[in-house]
């Protein structure tokens, strides 16, 4: 994790819109160089953050400083911050090569410059040759490159990404959702990407901010946040997540049936609680083996590499996924087998939680 | 689908003839030096001449009029789109739901007559500022309240077609300032509206009689009114003239707007 240089800092930001709270009391530091993601369900807060950050709205409460300046206050225009919109948002009555020198245009650079940077931007963004090209006659992925490089081309001191790729089919997304990586991480800009889309988090992200009605509930590497999350929430929204009941007894040992559990639960007042479990930490073996539950399969979802099993636990009925290497699936629907849980990584999830 | 074309070809013609055959009747009448009950089938290529247009629009009061009646629509539009350039992009922007009052406000000029106007202003200037009335000038303000239903719906379905908010923030977050933003980036994307705005009040002006003739100012129509009398064949060719320039106008204006709007579709949100 980087350590370097604090570029952006949001202290207590709070902003409600009537009665609505859309952000309450938001922290969150951005390193040079750093991608942070904001991830979470729509009215989580994540653009309302975003937001603020470029100007558009004011909190109404908190600071946000730029490189140890408050800038709070200051006008959007005045905040040398790159901006790529989920909406196409270039300027429909400019060529390519004008849209992305609009930016240097207003900070008054001369017109040969202008041109010169703006074909190197042009260029960066894999859109050689494209240059006197109108918006309209761009597919969508191209108009989110000509958006990208309009937003770098001026060395803005923080780059703001507001979902640039929902709008695009899913191919396109994931090949400009790298090339975005690729560009920020060569280029060392702050960077805040705003998204709901888990994978392109996980796969972006130096650190993901998982939020929830207005609340930070968990910051962290995409790698922490999947193995280590924070709490339920975070758990179920960040990669797919099966539920299963389990018993406490009052001498704090879990249990599912007759099967003992190896995990801590002295915290947990019983009867019952939920257990929190990834599908890649539940896997199959021969009925009757030495701490396995007997299960019966209910379908199987093929997708190349791995295949997700759906088993139903013959103890609750609960049916959970185990996500499995295919060569090792050699099971067929209604086979009663055994499966094992691993619970290192499982969270417990109290009654308020 | 056959026969509705069919249909619609004849409805077509039969508008087409509506609007036509008193233009063309006018058109013989004021071209042709040929006595008005001796107009017929049997003088239709007979004595065909421009003179009594020559006449009239040679003449001093013609170009008094038509002189004072250009200021009025270049002034005229000027202030339309000072006032309303401005506050249209206000309430796109900033103030969405106050959109379908700002509209209603804008239709009131259809719903208050002309008259009402004139005579609710007038009194109350008489009374505060009387020089203001004795100006021809005074006039502008009034052609700017009698356009505004005109005025404001160019420029608000302009504002509609493009995807305003984003185009601002774009702009603003790449460094721009408001004003910078409304010249470099709304207005041109409003092009259409804004010309169709400024033709609109044009040819509102140059039809306009009812104010101007209250507060005797004397307008290409006041013109008009006055000249019937000792020439009439003169003022229909004016009349004329101005049908045919105010349908140019309109002409350019659907070009313009249409060329614009393609262009705008296809940019998608």
């Amino acid at each position: 994790m980087k350590t370097q240089q604090q570029v952006l800092k949001f202290s207590a930001a709070r902003k409600s819109f009537g009665d609505v709270v859309a952000l309450a009391g938001f922290d969150l530091e951005i390193a040079k160089g750093e991608l942070v993601t904001l991830l979470g369900p729509s009215g989580c807060g994540k653009t309302t953050a975003l937001r603020i950050a470029a100007g558009f709205e004011q909190p109404d409460s908190g600071t946000v400083e730029l490189h140890g300046l408050d800038i709070t206050n200051q006008p959007a225009h005045k905040r040398n911050m790159g901006m790529v919109f989920q909406n196409y948002s270039l300027f429909p009555h400019m060529n390519v090569t004008e849209n992305v020198g609009f930016g240097l245009k207003v900070r008054g650079k001369e017109p040969a410059e202008r041109e010169m940077l703006a074909i190197a931007a042009i260029d960066r963004v894999r859109l050689n040759g494209l240059g006197n090209r109108y918006p309209h006659q761009l597919s969508g992925g191209q108009q989110q490159r000509v958006a990208l490089a309009r937003a770098l081309v001026f060395e803005p001191q923080v780059l703001l990404l507001d979902e640039p790729l929902s709008a695009l089919d899913a191919k396109v997304r994931a090949e400009l959702r790298d090339e975005i990586r690729l560009l920020q991480s060569e280029v060392g800009v702050a960077t805040i990407f705003v998204t709901h889309d888990q994978d392109e988090a996980l796969s972006i992200s130096d650190r993901i901010c998982i939020m929830k009605d207005g609340h930070v509930q968990q910051i962290g590497t995409p790698r922490d946040v999947y193995l280590h999350p924070a709490n339920a929430f975070v758990a179920r929204f960040v990669g797919a997540m099966n539920e299963i009941e389990i018993n406490v007894s009052a001498s704090s040992i879990a249990s599912i049936g007759e099967l003992q559990l190896d995990l801590q639960v002295s915290n947990i007042s019983g009867p019952t609680a939920k257990m929190l479990l990834r599908p890649d930490a539940v896997s199959i073996c021969q009925p009757g083996t030495q701490g396995s539950l007997n299960a019966t399969v209910v379908g199987q979802h093929f997708s190349g590499a791995t295949t997700m099993v759906r088993l139903r636990l013959d103890h609750n009925d609960t049916v959970v996924s185990a996500l499995l290497v295919s060569r090792a699936v050699t099971v067929v629907e209604g086979e009663v087998i055994g499966v094992l849980l691993n619970t290192f990584e499982a969270i417990i999830e109290r009654g308020n939680d | 689908m056959k026969r509705n074309n069919a249909w619609a070809k004849y409805l077509l013609l039969a508008v087409g003839a509506f609007y036509a055959l008193p233009m063309l009747a006018m058109a013989r009448f004021s071209f042709q030096k040929v006595p008005v009950i001796k107009l017929g089938w049997s003088t239709l290529f007979k004595n065909w001449t421009i003179q009594p247009m020559i006449d009239s629009v040679t003449s001093d009061r013609f170009l008094e009029a038509g002189w004072l009646s250009l200021r009025l629509a270049f002034l005229s539009v000027l202030l339309s789109l000072l006032i309303l350039v401005p506050t249209t992009v206000y309430v796109h922007v900033r103030l969405m739901k106050a959109r379908a009052f700002v509209e209603l406000l804008s239709t009131l000029p259809f719903v208050v007559p002309p008259i009402a106007l004139v005579v609710g202003i007038s009194s109350a200037m008489r009374s505060t500022i009387p020089s203001f009335l004795s100006s021809p000038f005074s006039l502008v303000p009034f052609y700017v309240v009698i356009a505004l239903p005109f005025t404001f719906r160019s420029l608000d379905v302009g504002l509609n077609s493009i995807d305003l908010k984003t185009l601002v923030e774009a702009s603003r977050s790449l460094g721009a300032g408001w004003m910078r933003t409304v010249s470099l980036v709304i207005l041109p994307n409003i092009k259409a509206g804004v010309v169709s705005a400024s033709f609109l009040t044009f040819a509102v002006v140059l039809g306009e009689y009812t104010v101007a003739s209250l507060l005797l100012k004397f307008t290409l129509p006041a013109y008009l009114a006055e000249a019937q009398g000792n020439n009439p064949q003169g003022t229909f060719t004016v009349g004329l003239l101005l049908i045919v320039v105010t349908a140019l106008l309109l002409g350019v204006t659907n070009r313009i707007t249409r060329g614009k709007s393609q262009v705008v579709s296809t940019i998608g949100i």
